[in-house]
């Protein structure tokens, strides 16, 4: 499995060095309050700022993460490894490990940025830890449901079926909210925003608390489930792939 | 010079280097970036402490030119899953105990609706162990920050140059005393002994944790488990003893601070240690009696 690691290593430096260069510069928001002296408003705009920066390092690994599969969609290679002493375990597997680590890094980096940003600017940036970890979560969230498609159907089509499943969720959402029951919002936009921030209020709320702990908690073994699934389709997945 | 001699002083070598990289940042950090009640200066200062030793163990090996052979990487899960199951549920048990032998020692009756009362209550006790939980995954890098230099680079180090039992209790010494300056200000066993007292303390329980984890990281040949271990132990550690403690009616950590940590952190592990290493001994007898 480690050669397979290093081997992917090798083969990603390439898209690993963009990644990098569009990571580092949307990291430097962070820093962004070392500009000037904050009042209630500009400091919404750092906390907005500093949001925005981690939110597109989770996109732009993401996107990383979902290139990892591409280079070993060859039926050749796939019916070799498959017949390594590791077997399609190890090099789904494999897979599994770098998709982890890519989003742990993230979670790494991005604590380390707002860490400095806080140590500069003194009380002028916002700790945005709590917020890095809730994306891990969400990001290990969809790399579950995401890889198995990916397996079963080649990356491409994986990507196109998961989207189409995705924005088929999205109009069920749209047609709820245009002809559902919101009594649950309060009925007006202004209570739906008040629930929300009543919600978000985790702190106060220890229900709310308890269920996204939970929620969190239960990513890792789906994530597991998602390997034994993808496991068991990779062969299946082998006979799609172009070349 | 044979080769043996070569080798042995090129260990000592890398040992040398690999103290002074790990210690010196965290000595800085801790005596300058800290306050005098042991709170951190700076958020990168305490995010970043665990990681030293990992550091370390990668720039020693990057500067000796000695690659990344035995660098206990690997996961090993085959076979050795039991390992993996001990590492997160020792760790518990011995957060559970801590709590149960501090309340035996404070005495004075057990009332647990004191133990909930002190947690804010049922659902503030489920969020604080599910946040336990969740820390123990989020905070996985740090524990493997520090065991992916204790346990995968210094011991291995150590064995090199000395039996194994002798090797696990000189990096456990090492390892407390890196965390000496922490502990000086009052960290884990208060202010109200001298600092001597509470350094001496914390070598002692670093050396028994050193034995529970040298034996599950040559068990599985991986350091993995060693981190789950001690994520899981220092994310438990603290909130499940103190919540169990509190139902004992003479309990008061502010009083007791000392001989509280000297209960969970020392004796527990130790008996906790005792108990494998009788288990093993015991496995051995019967093995060699087969054979």
């Amino acid at each position: 499995m480690y050669g397979l690691l290093y081997k992917d290593t090798i083969i990603m430096r390439k898209s690993l060095l963009p990644t990098l260069v569009g990571i580092l510069p949307v990291q430097f928001m962070h820093f962004v309050g070392v500009l000037g002296e904050p009042d209630v408003e500009i400091s919404n705009i750092y906390k907005m700022m500093s949001l925005f920066s981690i939110i597109c390092t989770f996109y732009i690994i993401g996107m990383f993460q979902q290139g990892v599969f591409e280079p070993d969609e060859r039926k050749k290679w796939a019916y070799y490894v498959t017949a390594t002493e590791g077997g399609a375990k190890a090099q789904v597997g494999e897979k599994y490990i770098l998709v982890y680590l890519a989003s742990m890094s993230t979670v790494i980096l991005c604590n380390c940025m707002n860490s400095i940003a806080i140590d500069v600017t003194g009380d002028k940036a916002v700790p945005m830890m709590g917020i890095t970890f809730a994306l891990f979560f969400v990001q290990m969230f969809l790399r579950a449901i995401d890889i198995p498609f990916m397996i079963a159907f080649g990356s491409k089509k994986g990507n196109l079926l998961h989207g189409a499943i995705l924005v088929a969720g999205l109009f069920l959402l749209a047609a709820y909210l245009l002809f559902g029951d919101l009594s649950f919002f309060g009925n007006s936009m202004d209570g739906f925003w008040d629930r929300v921030f009543e919600l978000m209020e985790v702190g106060n709320n220890v229900k709310v608390m308890i269920v996204l702990l939970s929620a969190a908690l239960a990513v890792m073994p789906l994530y597991y489930l998602s390997y034994r699934l993808s496991c068991k389709l990779y062969l299946k997945g082998v006979d799609g792939y172009d070349k | 010079m044979t080769n043996k001699e070569t080798d042995k002083k090129m260990t000592i070598k890398r040992i040398l280097i690999y103290l002074i990289l790990a210690f010196v940042p965290v000595y800085i950090i801790c005596i300058l970036g800290t306050d005098k009640d042991c709170n951190f200066k700076t958020v990168f200062g305490s995010l970043s402490i665990m990681w030293y030793p990992a550091i370390a163990n990668i720039l020693t090996r990057v500067i000796t030119r000695e690659g990344f052979e035995e660098s206990y990487l690997r996961i090993n899960m085959k076979g050795n899953r039991k390992y993996y199951l001990l590492s997160f549920a020792m760790p518990l048990l011995l957060s559970v105990g801590a709590g149960i032998a501090e309340a035996v020692r404070a005495g004075g009756g057990y009332d647990f609706s004191r133990s909930l009362e002190f947690a804010g209550g049922g659902k503030m006790l489920a969020a604080s162990l599910l946040m336990c939980a969740v820390v123990s995954i989020t905070g996985f890098d740090r524990g493997f920050g520090e065991e992916f230099g204790w346990r995968a680079y210094l011991t291995p180090k150590m064995e090199k140059l000395m039996p194994t039992p002798a090797a696990i209790t000189v990096s456990g010494i090492i390892w407390g005393l890196w965390h000496a300056p922490l502990i000086a200000k009052g960290y884990n066993f208060g202010t109200k002994v001298h600092p001597a007292v509470g350094i001496t303390a914390m070598c002692i329980s670093c050396v028994v944790l050193s034995f529970i984890l040298t034996w599950l990281t040559n068990k599985t040949g991986s350091v993995y488990p060693a981190a789950i271990f001690h994520i899981v132990y220092d994310a438990f550690l603290s909130v499940v003893a103190l919540v169990i403690a509190t139902g004992s009616k003479n309990f008061d950590y502010e009083r007791s601070a000392f001989s509280s940590a000297m209960v969970m952190m020392v004796f527990l592990p130790l008996a906790a240690a005792i108990i494998i290493a009788v288990i093993l001994m015991r496995q051995q007898k019967m093995k060699q009696q087969k054979a």
